[in-house]
Formats: C-alpha cells, structure tokens, sequence
C-alpha cells in the first residue's frame, strides 16, 4: 500500500516534449484513472512510473521515496499490459509465480497466494493450462493475477481492456472494480475510453497534449474538452 | 478430380470461361505432384547411386556392367571403413569439432542476437548488419588471410595452430556464429516487446530474462539455428582441407578423400560409403529435429 507523487515530470523524446511537467499526487488504496488521447502522454506517465522509461527532469516517489533512479523490480509494481504479455511457454500457474520464484520465495508460500489470487479472479481451474489455450477475457484475468500475487504497492494498467470486445469489456470492467474493493491497492490505470474512466475511478485525470488539464472525482468535461477528447476516443470504441 | 469425370464429354460449355474451384485445385494439386517428384528423383539421384555403389565390390564398379544395378551385392566396403582406424578417426574428429562448434556457437549467438536485438546501445543497429555483412564474405576468400594469420600467429608466440584439429574450433565459428546471430535476431525481436518489460517488472535480470521467457520462447528458431551450425561444421571441406594435414587431425569430409584415392587410384566402393556413412548423422538429427526447424525457418509468420 502506497502513495504515488508526481512532482514536474517531464519526459522528452529527443525534441520532442511528451509529458510537460505534471504534478500529482495519488493517495494510499486510490484508483486513479489516466484519461486522454492518444499521444497525450498518459501511457508514457504511466510508463514512467513503472520505471520502464527513464524520466527526463522531475520526481516519482513511491511512498516518499524518489525512484527516478531504481530499477522496476526494485519500484515494488505490478503492470498489465494492453496484450496482457503472458509468457507463452509456462501454465498460468508458472505465468502467475514467475515473479515469486525469481525472488525465491518458499514453494508453500506461493502455492498460497497462488491459489488466493486464482479464487479471486474465478482462474482456478484454468491454473494447468497454457496461456494459449485462453479466451481473450481469461487471459486478461491471468495477466490481473499475475499482478495481484505479487503482492505490489502499485498496480499499473496500461490499457487493459482495449482488446476485448465490447461486451466482455463491459464485464472485466465490473471485474476490475470488484478486484480493487478486494485487494485494495494502489492503483494508475490508463485508458483512453471516457466511459471506463468514469466507472472505474475514484479520481480521473485528464491529460492532454502533456499536460494534467482536470483532475476530479467527476470532471466536468467542458465542451471543448469533450470535443478534443471525442473524436479520438468514439472513433477508438467499437 | 470428380469435375474431370463429369466433364467427360468433349464439347466446352459457355460457363467454362468461369473456371471451377476444384479444376483449378486439381490442377494446382497435379502441377505440385510433378514437381515433387521431379525434384525428388533430382535430389534423391546421387544418394541412391552412392548406395548402389557402396554395394559393390572394386572389381564390379570397373566392370562395364549396368551402374544402377548390384550383381553381386557386398558388405565389404563398410566393413573395411567401420573396422579400420582411420576412419573411426575422422568421424570422431567431425564429431567433436560439430559439437564444440555448435556449442561455441551458442554461447556467443544467442547472447549476442539477444543483446543487438533488445539491448538499445550505440551502434546496436550497425552492428547487427554488420554481422550479417560478415557472412556474405565466401570462405573461399577468407581461408588465406586466416592461413596468413594462424602463420604470424606462430612466429609471435610460437604456439602451432596449423594441423591441429581444435584449429577448426576457432574457424568454423567465423562462419556459424554470424548467421546463427542473425537467424536469432529476427527471431528475438517477433517476441512482444511487452514480453521482457513484464519480466523485467517481474524481477528478472537480462540474464534471467534470457534464460527464462526468451531461450523458452525462441526454441524452434534455436533448434533451427543450431541444426545450421551443425550442417556447416559437419560438412565443411574447405577449411580443414587448408589448415589439417596429418592423417589423425583430418575430419572425414577431407579424410576421406585424402585417404581413399591414392594417386590416380580411387577407391569408389568406399568412398562412397564414407560419404554414405558421413551423411547419416545429419539425416538422423533433421529427422528428429525437422518440425521444429521448418516451424524455425518460418518464424515471426503468425502470432502465437
């Protein structure tokens, strides 16, 4: 459990300014849900924050630790990715551990928080299989339960849902939501779907062209917001 | 081939200029067995002529008999090849010069494919064309400059390289390792990039993230690569030819030539079992190995 703070980042690609020096803080067990175009920066915040791009000036603490410099799997942090990015060649039981065992964890120990996570998220009878052998919906449980095992300060998701398709988008958000109120962690998740944001969020940021340009419980996306963010973000939902 | 009985009447109707799924697919299918079989009695020639050859004895193969039949079928060339010293000797050179080329090669490909193809560094992307740059040099170019090499080599320090066998060792990787980094590049990088940032998040080192999701992940195209370096050391003929010369030293694509034709006398019966014999191990271990070499060779074409 952990608190996030953001203080002036800013990342630059070679000349380009990608994020403009945000500020933000996320308190202890919050959901706080990135929202924007694309291209406005928020998967590069939230990639910052996962350490897997370097940031260009600025501080992210971690619990009021500066961690500009630590690597990820010192940052304590669980990621799920667009493509969930299981491993191909281990079972969601392996897939789900993996992290334990490269911290050499007694066997007992994972097997529990293994079976904890697999009954949180419905997998149970899934853990032998391959990720191959899983529907699109599944996979994304698999991914969410690699997360959870781990037991992280932060959860980070990037885009979770966008390859799904409508329906069970609707449902993994639920999922989502009911995985938070039961493992109350921490929690970035990046989307560009207005709708997810607003039913997922304690808090929802609205980022645009690299900046912060709302930050609220409810935003009122003014109608000059809607339009900059709609266009984008009705064309991207099915 | 039901449409070809249907259309058995001789006379065309105007539909025809529509073609047919099936006629197509059966002549697709037809043209396909011709080549096939073409192509396997092309390839499948020599072999069977070595084979036929090896069965017979010195005296038949000079007889002005018909070539492709035996008369007088013996065994008498295996077992003068697989009971005398030499070539015991020779094939159990290429053996370990195959293996610890194969395994040398391993060592220095995969970390290195894995190195140009995730780790972004200066002069990453130069390198890896470097490499393959490397391998479109022919042998037959290089084997002076290394001969010239090995040579200066030995007056500086006066360490012998020239007829040795393990002289090979440092040869044959100059030609394994630049394709064998490269096959692997190309497969390395089909893997998700996501893949490594998810292991990298989940506390893995490079390394563990190589041993762990990218050899496991990559295997077919590994085995692929690892059947290459094998083919490559198995039946190179000119580097050993060059740099051994003395009869213990000599691996069997050379020894057998320099052994088995003495003068203008040529041994025919037993050079063609010996060529027989050195082809089996890399027919056993394509065999074995074949669905994952072709799944290897057609990597990166579909997502997994």
């Amino acid at each position: 459990m952990a608190e996030v703070k953001l203080r002036k980042v800013i990342k630059k690609y070679d000349e380009v300014l990608a994020v403009r020096g945000i500020d933000l803080d996320i308190k202890d067990q919050e959901f706080v849900v990135l929202v924007g175009p694309s291209g406005c920066g928020k998967s590069t915040t939230l990639r910052m924050i996962a350490g897997l791009e370097d940031i260009t000036g600025g501080d992210i603490a971690i619990d009021d630790i500066v961690v500009n410099d630590v690597p990820p799997k010192d940052r304590d942090i669980a990621m799920v990715f667009q493509n969930y990015a299981l491993y191909p060649h281990m079972t969601v039981a392996e897939n789900m551990s993996f992290g334990l065992r490269l911290k050499r964890f007694p066997k007992a120990e994972i097997k529990t928080r293994v079976d904890e996570a697999a009954r949180i998220l419905d997998i149970t009878e899934l853990l032998d299989r391959k990720p191959k052998q899983l529907s699109g919906g599944q996979r994304q449980r698999v991914a969410m339960g690699r997360a959870i095992v781990r037991n992280p300060k932060v959860f980070l998701f990037d885009e979770p849902l966008s390859n799904l398709d409508a329906k069970l988008r609707v449902q993994m958000r639920t999922e989502i939501k009911r995985v938070h109120q039961k493992v109350p962690v921490t929690t970035v998740y990046v989307t560009h779907d207005q709708v997810e944001a607003m039913t997922l969020a304690d808090r929802v940021v609205v980022m645009n062209n690299g900046n912060i340009e709302q930050v609220g419980a409810q935003p009122t996306f003014t109608t000059t917001r809607r339009r900059a963010l709609s266009p984008v973000s009705s064309a991207r939902r099915p | 081939m039901a449409t070809t009985t249907a259309a058995g009447v001789p006379a065309k109707p105007a539909k025809s200029s529509y073609g047919s799924m099936t006629r197509d697919r059966t002549w697709a299918l037809r043209w396909s067995y011709f080549f096939l079989v073409l192509f396997a009695i092309f390839f499948l020639t020599p072999p069977i002529y070595m084979f036929i050859t090896s069965l017979k004895t010195s005296a038949e193969i000079s007889a002005a008999t018909n070539p492709w039949w035996v008369y007088n079928p013996t065994l008498e060339n295996y077992a003068a090849l697989l009971t005398g010293d030499e070539f015991q000797r020779f094939f159990f050179n290429s053996a370990i010069v195959s293996i610890c080329v194969v395994t040398l090669t391993m060592l220095i490909s995969i970390p290195a494919a894995f190195a140009l193809s995730r780790m972004k560094f200066w002069g990453s992307a130069t390198l890896a064309t470097g490499v393959f740059l490397t391998y479109l040099i022919p042998e037959t170019l290089l084997f002076i400059p290394l001969f010239k090499m090995m040579a200066t080599f030995r007056e500086w320090t006066g360490i012998e390289l020239i007829n040795q066998w393990w002289v090979l060792l440092i040869l044959y990787p100059t030609l394994t390792v630049p394709f064998c980094t490269w096959i692997m590049i190309g497969y390395f990088s089909s893997i998700p990039k996501e893949l490594d940032e998810a292991a990298l998040i989940d506390g893995a080192t490079w390394f563990q993230t190589l041993t762990r999701i990218f050899i496991p992940v990559a295997l077919p195209g590994l085995i692929a690569a690892t059947i290459f370096a094998f083919t490559v050391s198995w039946a190179q003929f000119l580097y050993p030819l060059a740099f051994t010369t003395s009869t213990d030293q000599l691996v069997m694509p050379v020894g057998i030539i320099t052994t088995l034709i003495k003068g203008d006398v040529f041994n025919w019966g037993q050079i063609m079992t010996g060529a027989l014999l050195g082809a089996a191990p890399p027919l056993i271990i394509y065999a074995f190995l074949m669905d994952y070499y072709i799944a290897g060779l057609t990597a990166g074409a579909t997502k997994g």
